[in-house]
């Protein structure tokens, strides 16, 4: 398949595995933080770690949007989905996030009327044919899936569809990643770019991570071989002594991102001043609401929400897998206790999550080598 | 109960699965060719796509055109 198979070239990434030993410095440890889910799943599906050397090693960023989603929101989420007359929307990977009083699915076992729909746009759609019923769509996701979001909003009060409204979480990826780079506990060389965000947004607003804390960030696609291309972009800005923003996914990031993307969400949307995540806690002007012209859209002003805070179960320790402090098979309740079928943390929910991509890909691979070591 | 799961995550759309234009409607939709024969209709009112042309997708919105 053309975009793919050109970029799972075995025979390449032996080529770059052995040019990305050659960059490192002996003695020298390397440790990069890919920001995105995305790069996590894949990294884990096709065994990339098996393919660096052991001087550089790759930790997982708090990139899953579902990850992140605090219990709390959850809650407030289910507390709309049981009001009279409500048919919440959501996304498939959402339904089985636990909240304080359960998951969507334990929600909808209860009674309540949740669906799963694959974009904005099917919500509205079933909006339209329920027009007796209000229709609220849980909008979660990064800056890659807030346009869609918001193009739907503008595509409802054009219509004007009244009985549809958007439950807003969506989260931006800077404070996040400035919030990592501020926190005391962990020490990063550089960073793997989320390339699908950086599809909407660009390149350039990840200056300030080059310029203001000096470490280089490579945007990286999604395949095996744009992920070892990246590493190498990585060692090779550290051996020059450079600090900059590179742009290894150029055949999808423009370098100024999508401005028509950016347009709708701005006109739609605003900065919260400060937004739950799970495990990293309250980061400032990390998340989108509805702007006062889309009141009418908006499921936090239509429906009155409880907004209570929910702490972490005492045994999860998805804040510090998100942070990259442990790594998932740290977590004392990791394949045990919490696992895909029954997660206690988010990080075990969603494909993109640390724990799930390491519980279903990485596994076996540890377990061999504790045995081979035994 | 189809969710995140395998290669593809709908929120993240974690893989940039290339999906192949067919055909337009308006200026806004779009058939594409969403793999083995699939075909969906999703928003191109963000990029600037032709028929034929790779957009990335994401949750029916093209946020991308690959080049």
């Amino acid at each position: 398949m053309r975009f793919v198979d050109e970029y799972r070239d075995a025979e390449k990434a032996h080529h770059l595995a052995a040019s990305i030993a050659a960059l490192c410095e002996p003695g020298r440890q390397y440790k990069f933080m890919e920001v995105c889910g995305g790069h996590t799943h894949t990294i884990y599906k096709h065994g990339i770690e098996d393919y660096l050397p052991e001087a550089v090693s790759l930790v997982h960023g708090p990139g899953c949007p579902v990850c992140v989603m605090p219990m709390g929101r959850v809650d407030d989420a289910i507390h709309i989905a049981s009001q009279p007359n409500v048919i919440m929307t959501s996304f498939g990977d959402m339904m089985r996030v636990p909240g304080g009083n359960g998951s969507f699915f334990d929600a909808k076992a209860a009674g309540a009327d949740i669906r799963m729909v694959y974009s904005p746009l099917d919500a509205l759609k079933i909006a339209e044919r329920n027009p007796e019923r209000r229709v609220v769509f849980m909008g979660i996701g990064f800056e890659t899936t807030a346009p869609s979001t918001a193009m739907t909003v503008l595509r409802a009060k054009a219509a004007g569809i009244t009985n549809f409204s958007v439950f807003c979480n969506h989260v931006t990826i800077l404070p996040a990643i400035k919030a990592i780079l501020d926190s005391p506990d962990l020490r990063l060389d550089g960073f793997l770019g989320p390339g699908h965000v950086s599809t909407v947004i660009g390149c350039r607003p990840y200056e300030f991570i080059t310029r203001d804390y000096r470490k280089p960030l490579v945007v990286a696609g999604f395949e095996p071989l744009d992920i070892l291309q990246s590493v190498h972009m990585l060692l090779a800005q550290l051996a020059e002594g450079r600090s900059e923003v590179e742009n290894q996914y150029g055949r999808v990031v423009p370098w100024d991102g999508n401005t028509r993307a950016l347009q709708v969400i701005n006109e739609t949307m605003e900065p919260r001043p400060y937004f739950e995540w799970r495990g990293l806690g309250f980061i400032s002007h990390s998340a989108l609401r509805m702007k006062d012209a889309y009141a009418d859209f908006d499921a936090e002003r239509i429906f009155d929400i409880p907004g209570g805070r929910v702490a972490d179960p005492k045994a999860c320790q998805c804040g510090e897998v998100l942070k990259g402090v442990l790594k998932p098979w740290e977590c004392k309740v990791f394949g045990t206790a919490c696992t895909p079928e029954t997660p206690i943390g988010t990080c075990m929910v969603s494909s993109e999550g640390a724990c799930a991509a390491y519980y279903n890909f990485g596994r076996f691979t540890r377990e061999r080598v504790k045995e081979a070591t035994r | 109960m189809t969710h995140c799961e395998g290669d593809h995550c709908v929120t993240c759309s974690d893989e940039a699965v290339p999906v192949k234009v067919l055909r337009l409607h308006g200026a806004d939709l779009a058939d594409v060719d969403a793999g083995g024969g699939r075909v969906e209709q999703v928003s191109v009112a963000l990029v600037d796509a032709a028929v034929g042309d790779t957009v990335l997708v994401h949750a029916k919105e093209a946020i991308g055109v690959v080049t």
